[in-house]
């Protein structure tokens, strides 16, 4: 196992103690802690060049404006992206999915069919089904009982009718990671667009849009250890050129008359209003620390803990766990309900009991989580900061709830 | 004032929890609720240090004083709820002055003798209030 401990004293929360203990956190896919150097290179701005960028001549502008495209360049890099312009920088993954998706119509052609995935996170889910006004439907990848993609079945609905196929990396319910670069592949045979929702895959898996070969890509700082608030959308350019942007205003334009806008390049052009300087920075930062501990170094401390999860976790009495079967495949989630128990209040109680932050009800995927049950399912899912004791605390307190009140 | 919170969606989708905090004597707590015959089943876990009801309307009470119930329509049935339930439990609240729940403060076991030294009045933890 590669021993990832000394890395905790980077997260200043662990040294924050509730009721005498520290604290559990094992809710990273839906915001990851951040590191102490995150937030000293988002205060940098404040303290060193506190100017707004690409608008002035100023020292201080200048200096911000060479951050902020330094960061840019950390980010494309970051993903393989063949340049800094085609990293566009948004709100966050729903935002970047969302801007793409109000483009279709006018991408699509006479294409009218919309494919996702049964195990959609409600940012790829909504932004689609918003469409169904102006005559697109979706059809959905459906999940086997393994909780993989039916590759046959996705085979089976893919034809020239198909405009765009939106999928998740991996799934924010089950940590599933997804093959990607078939679906896309196979996309591409049929002249299909295709959007990659890399929101839980960022901080697990090394993402090369090149290689992946996808069309637009997503993804969100807060889930990588960065701020939130920042996010991007990464495109093919000539797409990337055809999208409507998604607010007009400063910085989009390089020429303006009563007869006559002019709209300035990519990255700018759909980039309208001042940024989130600070975040992009955090989020650069984020990159960085990343990038020295290394995706594989990660991988193997994350399968360190999902052995401890996959051996105990199932066998608790009044537990049922929804684990893919290969915890190579999975990137450190865990589903689970305890009987007798609704999930917020189970989650309430280890808050309580331990502090132990975990996530509770339909996981913003509520069509599969209410497939899987009704009544929605807990999560634990983990990261690099987390300790195998942690997890062993975590088993041991659910062991004592489900025997006294499960 | 009782928080209200508005969780994730789940079967109780748009409904809310209601917090509130109160010192109480879990074990009176869980006796009183036991002989309330509103629940379904109370189960006091004294090592995990809760008291948990089960039924349409579930209750967690934490040795810490915390109250959490769910699932409401709104705040106000929330709260009255809420505000119901700690004068059924008025007995668990604990004397500030003794540190024992009132229940037991009362009897003459007890020799603090708080109402006398009170001059005759209640040392009642807050009221609920709105």
């Amino acid at each position: 196992m590669t021993d990832l401990k000394h890395l905790r004293k980077d997260f200043p929360i662990f040294s924050r103690l509730i009721g005498g203990r520290p604290v559990i956190y094992l809710d990273t896919a839906a915001t990851s802690l951040k590191p102490v150097r995150v937030g000293e290179a988002m205060l940098s701005f404040h303290r060193q060049f506190p100017a707004n960028i690409n608008r002035g001549v100023c020292r201080l502008s200048e200096e911000a404006s060479r951050a902020f495209g330094s960061a840019r360049e950390n980010i494309a890099s970051f993903i393989n992206s063949p340049s800094a312009s085609q990293v566009i920088f948004t709100q966050n993954t729903t935002q970047s999915i969302n801007i793409v998706a109000s483009s279709l119509p006018r991408l699509a052609g006479d294409r009218k069919t919309i494919i996702l995935t049964e195990m959609e996170h409600h940012s790829n889910l909504l932004p689609w089904m918003n469409l169904a006004g102006a005559g697109f439907k979706i059809k959905k990848i459906p999940v086997t009982p393994e909780y993989s993609l039916d590759m046959e079945k996705y085979r089976s609905m893919i034809d020239r009718d198909v405009a765009m196929v939106s999928v998740t990396h991996v799934s924010n319910v089950l940590g599933m990671i997804n093959p990607v670069k078939e679906i896309i592949g196979i996309a591409h045979d049929k002249g299909a667009i295709v959007m990659v929702d890399a929101a839980q895959s960022a901080p697990h898996i090394p993402l090369d849009v090149v290689d992946m070969g996808c069309d637009f890509l997503a993804f969100s700082a807060h889930k990588m250890l960065g701020p939130t608030g920042v996010g991007v959308l990464y495109g093919k350019k000539e797409l990337l050129e055809a999208l409507s942007p998604p607010a007009f205003g400063g910085g989009m334009v390089t020429a303006v008359s009563d007869e006559e806008v002019v709209y300035n390049k990519l990255p700018q052009r759909l980039e309208a209003g001042t940024p989130a300087v600070e975040s992009v920075l955090g989020f650069s930062a984020a990159a960085d620390y990343l990038r020295e501990i290394g995706f594989e170094a990660i991988r193997d401390h994350q399968q360190a803990l999902l052995s401890v999860i996959y051996e105990k976790l199932p066998g608790i009495p009044g537990v049922k766990a929804y684990l893919p079967p290969d915890p190579g495949m999975n990137t450190g989630m865990a589903l689970f309900s305890l009987s007798g128990l609704e999930p917020h209040e189970l989650s309430l109680i280890l808050d309580r009991q331990a502090n132990i932050c975990m996530r509770s009800g339909m996981h913003c995927a509520q069509p599969l989580v209410s497939s899987l049950c009704p009544g929605g399912l807990c999560r634990v899912s983990m990261y690099l900061y987390n300790t195998v004791e942690e997890i062993e605390i975590f088993l041991d307190v659910l062991k004592k709830v489900s025997h006294d009140l499960g | 004032m009782p928080d209200f919170f508005h969780p994730c969606i789940s079967m109780n989708s748009g409904m809310v929890k209601a917090a509130y905090k109160a010192d109480f004597d879990l074990e009176v707590v869980a006796e009183e609720l036991m002989n309330n015959g509103q629940f379904e089943e109370v189960r006091y876990s004294p090592r995990l240090g809760l008291v948990k009801t089960y039924g349409e309307i579930q209750v967690i009470l934490f040795s810490n004083g915390e109250i959490s119930a769910r699932p409401f329509y709104k705040g106000d049935e929330a709260y009255d709820y809420i505000k119901k339930l700690s004068v059924k439990l008025w007995d668990a609240q604990i004397c500030p002055r003794s540190g024992k729940a009132l229940k037991k403060c009362f009897l003459p076991e007890c020799g603090e003798e708080c109402r006398a030294k009170t001059g005759g009045e209640i040392p009642l933890v807050d009221e609920v209030k709105k």
